[in-house]
Parts: C-alpha cells; sequence; structure tokens
C-alpha cells in the first residue's frame, strides 16, 4: 500500500487505572498527543496511530477513535465496509469537523456512524470524555453528565399531548430568562415540541410491542398513564441549553432512528412521510437544531432524548459549529 | 405564540394571505385551500416555530394549489421558514420566492432585526454589509451563514 501513514504506524501506549482499551487514529501528530492526554484521564489502555492500518487488528480494543476528516477517500470506504458487518471490529466514535456531514447518507444509511464529536480547532476535552465513559462504562443516562456540576436542573411531566404546549411555554420563558439569542430559544422550542410529540405518540407500546398512538394524528389527545408519563429536564450553565424527555417504554430501535437520519438527509421524494402518524422528519429536526443530539436507550424499559444547544455567542456562531450525535444502547 | 393563522387580502391580480403564530398541527390548512380562487402570494414574515407535522400539512396545502393551478409565490419568508427551504426538498413547491428575511442580530440588545431582501445574484454581497440597530445604533452583522441560508438558490439553479 502507497499511504506510509498506513502501512508504518507509530505506537505510544500507557497504562492508567481506568477501564477499557483505546485505539486513537489521528495522522496529525500535535492532535494525536492533544486527544492521548485527554484519554489517558479516562481510559485503561491508549494506543495511538497516525493510519487506519489492520481494521480486523482494532477488534482488540473497547473503541476506536477516529478523525474521520483526514481519512483518505479509501480509508472512509473501508471503515464503512469494516461496519456494514455484524461482527463489525469494534466500537467506533468519529471525530470529524464538518467532512462527515457530505457522507451522512451513507453512512447513516449504513448504520456506521451511531457516535460522532464535531470537533472544532481548539480540542474540548469534556465531551470526548463523557462520550468515552459512557461507551466504555455503560453508565449511559443522565442530562448532567453534559453540565457542570452545581447546575441546578428543572424537572417537569408530561401527563397528556394537550401538556405539550405548557411544557414549551416554560422552556421559553425558562430561555428568555438565561438571556439566550432568540433564535436559539426558538429552536429550542422546536426541538421540544419534537422530541414531546415523539415520547408521547411514538413511544408507547402495549405488551406485545405494538405501538399505540403512532398513527394517530398529532393534534388528537393522548392520555398517559401515571407510569407512562413522561419525565422532562431543563439545564443549563451559561455554555450549553439542554432538554432531556425520559419516557418507561425504551421501544425505539436505533436502526429506525438512523434510516429516517439518512432518508431525510437524502432529500428525495419520500423525504416526508405520507402514513398515518407522524411525517418522519422529527429527528431531523431535531438533529439540525441542536449542537448535540444524543439518544440513551435502554430496549424494553426506557429512552432519554437530549439535545444540547451551545448558546455562546451569536446565532452564527452557533451555525458555524460542528454538530456531534450518539445513540447509546444499555444492554 | 398560537398556531397559525391566516387573513386574506384581495389584491388586483392575487390574493395576498398574511400569515401569523407557529406552523405546528391543528390549522386546518384544508380550508384555506378552498378560499383561494386566484393566484396567490403568502406573507410569512410572522411565522415563528414550525414543527414536522406542521411541514407536511404545508405540502399537502401546496400541492393542492398547484394542482388547481394557482401561481404560488412566497413574500417576506421569516428566518424559520427559509430554514424549511433549506431542510425540506418538497416544502417550497413550485412557489417564486419574492423576498426573504435575513436576520441582524445586535449583541448589546439581544435584539434580532429582520432585514427584506430579494434572494437575487446580489443576495450575498448585500449580506455583507453591516446595519446599525435601530435601537442603540452599535453595528449588527448578518447573524447566519450566508451560503448556508441561501443554501436554497442552488435548486433553483438545477431546475
Amino acid at each position: 500500500m502507497a499511504d506510509s501513514l498506513v502501512s508504518q504506524p507509530q505506537r505510544q501506549g500507557i497504562e492508567s487505572s481506568g477501564p477499557g482499551r483505546l485505539l486513537v487514529v489521528q495522522p496529525n501528530g500535535k492532535r494525536l498527543r492533544e486527544l492521548l492526554q485527554v484519554l489517558r484521564s479516562v481510559a485503561g489502555h491508549v494506543e495511538g496511530r497516525e493510519g487506519l492500518g489492520d481494521l480486523e487488528s482494532s477488534s482488540q480494543y473497547d473503541l476506536l477513535l477516529v478523525d474521520y476528516d483526514r481519512l483518505n477517500a479509501e480509508d472512509r470506504a473501508r471503515l464503512v465496509k469494516a461496519y456494514l458487518r455484524p461482527d463489525r471490529p469494534t466500537r467506533l466514535l468519529v471525530l470529524s469537523g464538518g467532512e462527515c456531514r457530505r457522507d451522512f447518507v451513507h453512512l447513516f444509511g449504513s448504520r456506521t456512524l451511531t457516535n460522532l464529536l464535531g470537533k472544532e480547532d481548539i480540542l474540548s476535552p469534556e465531551d470526548i470524555i463523557v462520550t468515552v465513559q459512557k461507551l466504555l462504562r455503560g453508565d449511559i443516562f443522565g442530562i448532567e453528565k453534559y453540565f457542570t456540576w452545581g447546575v441546578e436542573p428543572v424537572r417537569m411531566v408530561l401527563r397528556r399531548a394537550t401538556e405539550k404546549e405548557r411544557v414549551i411555554s416554560v422552556m421559553q420563558d425558562y430561555a428568555n430568562s438565561l438571556g439566550v439569542h432568540p433564535r436559539l430559544v426558538n429552536l429550542y422550542c422546536v426541538v421540544a415540541d419534537e422530541l414531546l410529540t415523539n415520547a408521547v405518540y411514538n413511544a408507547p407500546v402495549d405488551a406485545n410491542g405494538v405501538p399505540r398512538y403512532a398513527e394517530l394524528s398529532r393534534d388528537v389527545e393522548v392520555v398517559l398513564k401515571p407510569e407512562e408519563y413522561v419525565e422532562v429536564v431543563l439545564c443549563s450553565d451559561g455554555h450549553r441549553l439542554g432538554i432531556a424527555t425520559i419516557d418507561p417504554f425504551g421501544s425505539l430501535r436505533r436502526e429506525r432512528l438512523l434510516t429516517y437520519l439518512s432518508k431525510c438527509f437524502q432529500k428525495g421524494p419520500d423525504q416526508v412521510d405520507q402514513k398515518k402518524g407522524g411525517a418522519g422528519l422529527g429527528f431531523y429536526s431535531v438533529f439540525e437544531s441542536l449542537s448535540h443530539f444524543v439518544v440513551n436507550i435502554q430496549p424494553g424499559t426506557r429512552t432519554e432524548m437530549i439535545g444540547l444547544i451551545d448558546v455562546r455567542g451569536t446565532y452564527r456562531d452557533f451555525a458555524n459549529r460542528n454538530k456531534s450525535f450518539n445513540v447509546f444502547i444499555s444492554e | 405564540m398560537p398556531k397559525l393563522k391566516w387573513q386574506l387580502q384581495p389584491q388586483a391580480d392575487e390574493t395576498r394571505v398574511v400569515f401569523s403564530g407557529d406552523l405546528i398541527e391543528g390549522p386546518n390548512l384544508d380550508e384555506l385551500v378552498t378560499q383561494i380562487h386566484s393566484n396567490v402570494v403568502f406573507d410569512l414574515a410572522e411565522v415563528g416555530r414550525v414543527s414536522s407535522s406542521g411541514v407536511r400539512q404545508w405540502i399537502q396545502m401546496m400541492n393542492a394549489l398547484t394542482a388547481a393551478g394557482h401561481h404560488i409565490a412566497f413574500d417576506r419568508c421569516s428566518p424559520a421558514i427559509v430554514s424549511q427551504f433549506n431542510m425540506v426538498a418538497q416544502f417550497r413547491g413550485a412557489a417564486e420566492i419574492r423576498s426573504i428575511l435575513a436576520p441582524y442580530y445586535c449583541q448589546d440588545c439581544n435584539k434580532e432585526h429582520p432585514r427584506q431582501i430579494v434572494p437575487g445574484p446580489n443576495a450575498a454581497t448585500e449580506l455583507e454589509e453591516k446595519l446599525p440597530c435601530p435601537s442603540c445604533g452599535t453595528n449588527m452583522e448578518f447573524d447566519e451563514l450566508v451560503e448556508s441560508f441561501l443554501g436554497f438558490r442552488s435548486h433553483d439553479a438545477r431546475a
């Protein structure tokens, strides 16, 4: 192979007391050192490599972390091909400064992309640490993980569909009281609308796993039983504004989420569903309205959807930042 | 904001429909279709939040009006509407876009001030200009990414 970075991997290993074995693929030496510096604080064994190399060998690691933008087209194709297989090498976390976006249709459609962290010029260690810890330890729930310790979340409960606008109104007041940019407040409400609609209409299933309300028009009232109530949590710390919705069903399938994202990014004639019930645009609308979209699923038990908006600066600053996305499954 | 409402303003050779509120589930846009008997221009300055349910109803309305042979134009499109042009291929249908509201933001006042522009060949250059805030006079910048905000124009180029 002509690519010397791939044929001559350089390894740097260090042991610490945390769980897990990590392999980081990053051709830029400075960036690699920055990543290793962060990851050494969370994982037991961290190795760095400048090229993708032999993907089969990555199966000995618990997590493969790849800078997508630095891969050439051939390596990107190899990566996708490896992750199309049921026996994937290992868990994959992709870092991207925007190159990834061009391939969203393919990456979501092939189910390759379940963990993406948007990267900026300056490395932000917090999100890498939280994401890697969730992947290695399996402790996936809780919006508080994404906020500075010490913030006080606001908690609400949604009991019926017609309460949704009241909850959104509370959220709007909350965001406005923080002095958040008006358009970011609007996006916050858009996200709330979609997540709450999903929790009320799509999440509930009967004992056989059959959706109960998914085919209803979204202006039809749904009254939930107490054990079905949707928990809503709001959080902020001056850096981010967040919302989490937790439903007690855990009925969302990762494949469904990725399929809808792929279809929507394709913008084909089937972008908008014509079936009864939802339009199939909700997850896409949420993704595009956020800085970071996190979905935590404990199948058959609960689903938590977390939306995070970086509220620093102007709307233009928000639009310029790269997006992050994670789907975590608790076994 | 309340759910979507509209006011019909018949004019010489078209009907102007002025919308206000959130395009979410609930508004009976089928009813609006029965009220339109001519070419139509939608004034969208006061449309706020747009949900996925609202998008589908909107597309169904657009299809019905187009099937009935009406020419449709959009005027004073709010930033939320422009986002839909860029996100959902069918949202604007075959409509002519007469003007859009470009958001300018005053960091001192924490307020947005829209600037009406025609999305023509000079739009990108216009959006690089700074404007004084009408309240405090501080220079305001266009508060979006020019290329992505005007991205819907590339659909016109391909058509």
